[in-house]
């Protein structure tokens, strides 16, 4: 027995120690380069600990910066559909032009709700938002294909639906080709059957074609800015979870929650406005004309209309909106400056707005389309370019950092 | 001895000119003659033979704690089994998530731990770690050949800490064939459906002190998916192996040193990509256009050297090292646009998605840039080598009996990684290069880890109960580095112990209860942020053993309390990975559940037996705090909510029947439903989805001529009733389980 006890002290020491042990964790020294860092995960950062009331400027956001720019959208959108069908029923150059001017008014406020992008137009994959308008994916061929579709009334066998198409053949990108497109030929390049009937066409009987189809766009545009207003407003709309972030069963845990999805939206003016918008036709990515290097002015925006310039103006002015919230009410002007005025960060702030104004300047100096300076001297679109990054650097560092957000997925691989 | 012709025509051909009037004793594999020896019996090759496996090969009650298995070469052969999927279908606590239906890349996880890419679990070859950069990136991307095998040791609970370095598992080890003390070698070819074949001849001898084994196979099949447009979808696996070995044995020492020299090789016409729902529900064999060009190929090479040496007192072996494993995987990642594979694969009729599904599916040619496709080439060198002693004695203390075990291990390895992409236009329903340009470079960098571990372990046994208690050391000196930012790079060094304890109590010569505790563990990889933590956990089982001869059985429940439980975003995980290869922590999580196994012989008459096997697991787990996770197979955890891939109940039942010249067996394998992503979230994909419940059966049998003297034949249907369901949506869309395939092969021994 004796004998025993002496062996089992080792064991119940081993034992002991194996417990004890098993409490400690691993130890880790290490030390990295100046450039490491690129990999490290995305975390949660904790909010800052102010007084500044994060409802609150989710309230303002969401009641006087983009409820009435998504209902200002919606009476555009029936001014369009109007126009379109004033001019398909009326063909000449003024009713032509007056349904130009509507796509050019509806798409101005378009573009700056594209800044805008949260709740209902993200969901599913951004179907919503895509419908209004698929930009860059876009395809005019399949923008002809079912202007025949449309005019024959069925496709596979079933009645012609808008709503079952793609987003590419609808919104304001199908819209825009078909009302400021000149040609008459259809832009596809292999054989299409359905399509086989347009070379018997006349130009004249293509424009009508083309016309009733705009006619119904337009139809679904309005339906889609209507669906928007439905799914943003009301009690249960995503503007009052928005404003009501942070409460019992609401789908963000908190108001930081909320202000932090504000934020990925104004991320746009990075990945698109920056990075689609102008560096992709100016070379700086690869392009349809080859790879980095090669300047292509096929790739801007609203190729059709020439549009690309008061987008990227709008862009800006729905960027510069969010931040300083600055909307319908002048009494109620909260937005992100303020809070980083509360956390001490007046230089961002103040930064921020003196960039955006610069390149709205820059961009409202403009007096060629941004196709033609791009193909007449690329040093002028560059340094555009250059002072749009100038915000998004701030974005990205200075104000994620101050506000204690997190940065977008799309974001965080850094295409610059 | 009675020779056929074609058994000595095969001798003659496999031994050469060295030849004894032994070498042309041709039997059948199944008639083989097992007879235990006794210990001083034993010549050194195959005492060796014993120590290098995990596992003792005792018939009666084993009295180690931990659930362990050992399937031999003959249950191998039951099933002729190229997938190691299939293969641990036997074994209680495994949970499995598969891929390509061929095995050909397994995803193995023990007890709930993670089974991607089995980077959670000990792989080892013949006790040497076979991954290939074990601590740099565990990932098993290289598997051994199943086919080659002759046993397979899975090994959970304590006794994992001689192992290591990952511990919060358990240990697989594959264990090749053995130099043979008599001229030895046998032939192997099959065929089956698919375009399957298989050549397999191994053959060796000890001549005096000198043995040697040279073995090849080549196993290869066209493939049972079906390309849009057509194409291979199958692969061609090839794989060598000599062995020499010398033996130094004295009056007073066993003593053998041995040299494995290996090469492996693959090429694979496999993808990531997989089916839509609706698609996979009329053809769940089907693969895009666009997945025309995957491809993957690799080399293994590797060169073993051991020495054994052992007296009455102790027993010492050393093993040098080395593994290389270079691989192109070229592969579609996705378009040059901002959308991802998965999200039009998983939402086909969302947003853009329809346009971009048109191009993947080869029905409409790319028109802009934005539908250009981008393959990339993820390249990747990697090498491993080392050397390790392990050692075991015994010490009589106080008239109590400790067995001392003891190991130490200086191992390096090391990833490089040349990743590459290019870019494609659809054209027609194929994939037509955009422009000449040399492949764009993406991620190049490498990683690179030197560890020094030890373990000791002691065992004791008073009276009934035998206590074990050890602890192992993990000492790690990681370096990352960019290849084109030399300022982009990190150090660091990791230092822990990981303690063990089991007792095993003999209730009685056939029953006996067991308990263990051991703390498991998985380090970062070197380029992981320090503040990334290490996988941790406490491991915990206590179970029954019970062996009286004809029926064995052992029920253990776990519970592994996982302080961080970790994961990996890597393209085979999902293709929503912001950064490739970040990993990412989830915090305290339990899992947790019982696994059980039952074997018993039927006697029916004289020259038939009915044997009867039962594997059960009950697996359950449980994140424990609630957290937002980027990682697309978590998304946005409540407490509570289930890991993703981990079926609650997996039930395998074999029967067979035995006659001296026949066999057959049935294998019945169910799979419970299995959540295939555990949290919620707009940005994550099949929310709430689970694969269905998948119940396969497989069918084998063998017959041997004329008493096996001239090999036998065999016959295997596997998944008899061609039930097919999606086995996983990942890595992008829907992947079927294997069709039913059927093959027929010849075998012989000689």
């Amino acid at each position: 027995m004796n004998s025993t006890t002496n062996i089992l002290k080792p064991l119940l020491l081993s034992a002991t120690i194996a417990t004890l042990l098993a409490g400690c964790g691993e130890s880790t020294t290490s030390k990295e380069g100046d450039n490491f860092g690129g990999s490290d995960p995305v975390v949660t950062p904790t909010p800052p600990t102010t007084g500044f009331n994060e409802t609150n400027l989710l309230s303002n956001l969401t009641d006087n910066v983009i409820t009435p720019a998504y209902q200002a959208f919606d009476a555009l959108t029936q001014e369009q559909e109007l126009a379109v069908i004033n001019y398909c029923e009326n063909p000449d150059p003024q009713t032509l032009q007056a349904a130009q001017d509507s796509w050019r008014n509806a798409m101005a406020k378009w573009q700056q709700i594209e800044v805008m992008q949260i709740g209902p137009l993200t969901e599913n994959s951004s179907t919503l938002r895509n419908n209004i308008y698929s930009w860059p994916v876009v395809s005019s061929c399949g923008v002809d294909q079912d202007v025949m579709y449309f005019e024959q009334g069925t496709i596979n066998s079933a009645p012609y639906d808008i709503t079952k198409r793609t987003a590419s053949r609808r919104g304001l990108d199908a819209l825009e080709y078909l009302l400021f497109n000149s040609i008459t030929e259809h832009s596809c390049t292999s054989a299409k059957e359905v399509l086989n009937p347009w070379a018997s066409k006349t130009d004249s009987e293509r424009k009508i074609s083309r016309c009733n189809f705009a006619v119904e766009v337009a139809k679904d545009l309005d339906n889609s800015a209507d669906l928007l207003l439905q799914k943003w407003s009301g009690s249960n709309g995503y503007a009052t979870t928005l404003k009501q972030a942070g409460q019992t069963n609401n789908s963000f845990a908190t108001a930081h929650e909320g202000v932090n999805a504000i934020s990925d939206a104004l991320f746009y003016v990075d990945k698109m406005s920056k990075d689609r918008k102008l560096a992709t036709p100016l070379g700086l990515f690869s392009n349809s004309c080859g790879g980095v290097g090669s300047v292509c002015s096929n790739d801007v925006e609203s190729p059709y209309s020439d549009n690309s310039i008061a987008n990227l103006v709008n862009n800006l002015i729905g960027f510069k909106a969010l931040f300083n919230g600055e909307g319908s009410d002048s009494e109620n002007t909260l937005g992100f400056d303020d809070y980083l005025v509360d956390v001490n960060d007046s230089a961002t702030s103040t930064k921020i707005l003196s960039d955006v104004q610069a390149a709205i300047d820059e961009l409202q100096g403009y007096s060629d389309t941004l196709a033609q300076s791009i193909n007449q001297d690329a040093a002028v679109a560059e340094e555009t370019h250059t002072k749009v990054k100038k915000v998004t650097d701030q974005l990205k560092v200075d104000f994620i950092n101050s506000l204690a957000l997190k940065l977008p997925q799309t974001a965080a691989g850094d295409n610059d | 001895m009675n020779k056929t012709i074609l058994a000595s025509l095969i001798g003659l051909l496999a031994s050469g000119a060295h030849l004894d009037a032994n070498a042309f004793d041709p039997h059948g594999r199944t008639k083989t003659p097992k007879v235990e020896k006794s210990e001083a019996e034993k010549t050194s090759n195959e005492k060796f033979v014993e120590k290098i496996r995990i596992i003792g090969h005792a018939s009666g009650l084993r009295t180690e704690a931990g659930s362990a298995t050992f399937i031999d070469e003959a249950e191998l052969e039951k099933f002729e089994y190229d997938d190691i999927n299939r293969v641990l279908a036997n074994v209680p606590g495994v949970n499995i998530r598969q891929e390509d239906g061929y095995g050909l890349r397994p995803n193995i996880g023990f007890r709930g731990a993670t089974p991607e890419r089995s980077k959670k679990i000990a792989l080892m070859e013949d006790g040497i770690l076979i991954t290939p950069a074990p601590y740099s990136a565990s990932a098993a991307y290289y598997f051994p050949m199943v086919s080659r095998m002759t046993g397979v040791e899975v090994f959970k609970g304590p006794a994992s800490i001689k192992y290591g370095p990952n511990t919060v598992a358990g240990a697989l080890n594959l264990t090749t064939r053995a130099v043979p003390l008599d001229s030895e070698g046998g032939l192997d070819i099959a065929a089956g459906v698919d375009g399957y074949n298989k050549y397999h001849l191994h053959y060796g001898n000890t001549n005096g002190d000198f043995g040697y084994l040279v073995e090849a196979m080549n196993v290869d099949a066209s493939g049972f998916k079906e390309l849009d447009g057509g194409g291979d979808t199958g692969f061609d696996k090839q794989s060598y192996m000599a062995k020499f070995n010398y033996d130094l044995s004295t009056k007073e020492a066993n003593q053998l040193i041995e040299l494995k020299l290996g090469y492996d090789s693959e090429i694979s016409n496999e993808s990531y990509l997989g089916l839509t729902d609706s698609d996979f529900a009329q053809n769940p064999n089907r693969r895009y256009a666009a997945s025309q060009l995957d491809l993957m190929d690799w080399t293994h090479s590797n060169a073993l050297i051991t020495h054994f040496y052992e007296t009455e007192s102790f027993s010492l072996t050393t093993r040098a090292y080395r593994n290389n494993f270079e691989r192109s995987w070229n592969k579609l990642n996705g378009f040059d646009f901002d959308i991802k594979l998965e999200d039009i694969i998983a939402k086909p009729l969302e947003g853009n998605n329809p346009d971009f599904f048109e191009i993947i599916s080869g029905q409409r040619d790319s028109e802009s840039n934005l539908e250009t496709l981008v393959l990339g080439d993820n390249a990747r060198e990697y090498f491993s080598h080392g050397l390790q002693s392990d050692f075991a004695t015994t010490w009589k203390i106080a008239g109590l009996t400790h067995n001392i075990e003891a190991g130490i291990r200086y191992h390096v390895d090391e990833i490089e990684r040349l990743h590459t992409i290019d870019y494609y236009n659809m054209v027609g329903g194929n994939l037509v290069k955009k422009t000449a340009d040399a492949p764009q470079k993406t991620t190049f960098n490498t990683e690179k880890s030197t560890a020094v571990s030890v373990y000791i372990q002691d065992s004791v046994t008073i009276d009934d109960l035998t206590l074990t208690a050890g602890v192992r050391g993990e000492f790690i000196d990681a370096i990352y580095q960019n290849t084109f930012d030399e300022l982009d790079w990190l150090e660091k060094d990791s230092r822990i112990w990981l303690p063990g304890f089991s007792a095993f109590y003999k209730a009685s010569n056939e029953l006996g209860f067991l308990f263990g505790v051991n703390k498991g563990y998985v380090p970062t990889s070197p380029q992981q942020d320090p503040q990334i933590k290490p996988e941790e956990s406490v491991n915990y089982e206590l179970g029954l053993r019970y062996n009286d001869s004809v029926t064995q059985a052992e029920v253990i429940g776990f519970f592994n309390d996982f302080s961080n439980l970790k994961e990996s975003c890597t393209f085979s995980a999902s293709a929503n990975c912001t950064v490739i290869d970040t990993e990412y922590n989830a915090g305290e999580v339990d899992l947790y559940g019982i696994e059980a196994s039952l074997k018993h012989t039927f006697n029916l008459t004289n020259s038939l037996d009915m044997p009867l096997s039962v594997v059960y697991t009950y697996s359950e787990s449980e994140f424990k705090q609630s957290f937002k996770s980027d990682f697309p197979l978590w998304g946005e955890v409540e407490a509570g909510d289930e890991v993703p891939y981990l079926a609650k109940n997996q039930l395998t039942v074999t029967l067979g029947l035995s006659a001296n010249q026949w066999q057959a067996s049935l294998l019945t394998k169910y799979i419970g439903e299995m959540k295939e992503t555990s949290g919620t979230g707009d940005k994550i994909n099949f929310v709430g989805v689970t694969t269905k419940p998948l119940t396969v059966v497989d069918f084998s049998a063998s017959y041997d001529i004329a008493d096996g003297d001239d090999g036998a034949i065999y016959l295997k249907v596997d998944n008899l009733f061609d039930t097919v369901e999606i086995i996983s949506h990942r890595p992008y869309g829907a992947r079927p389980s294997k069709p039913r395939s059927a093959m027929i092969g010849y075998k012989i021994l000689f």
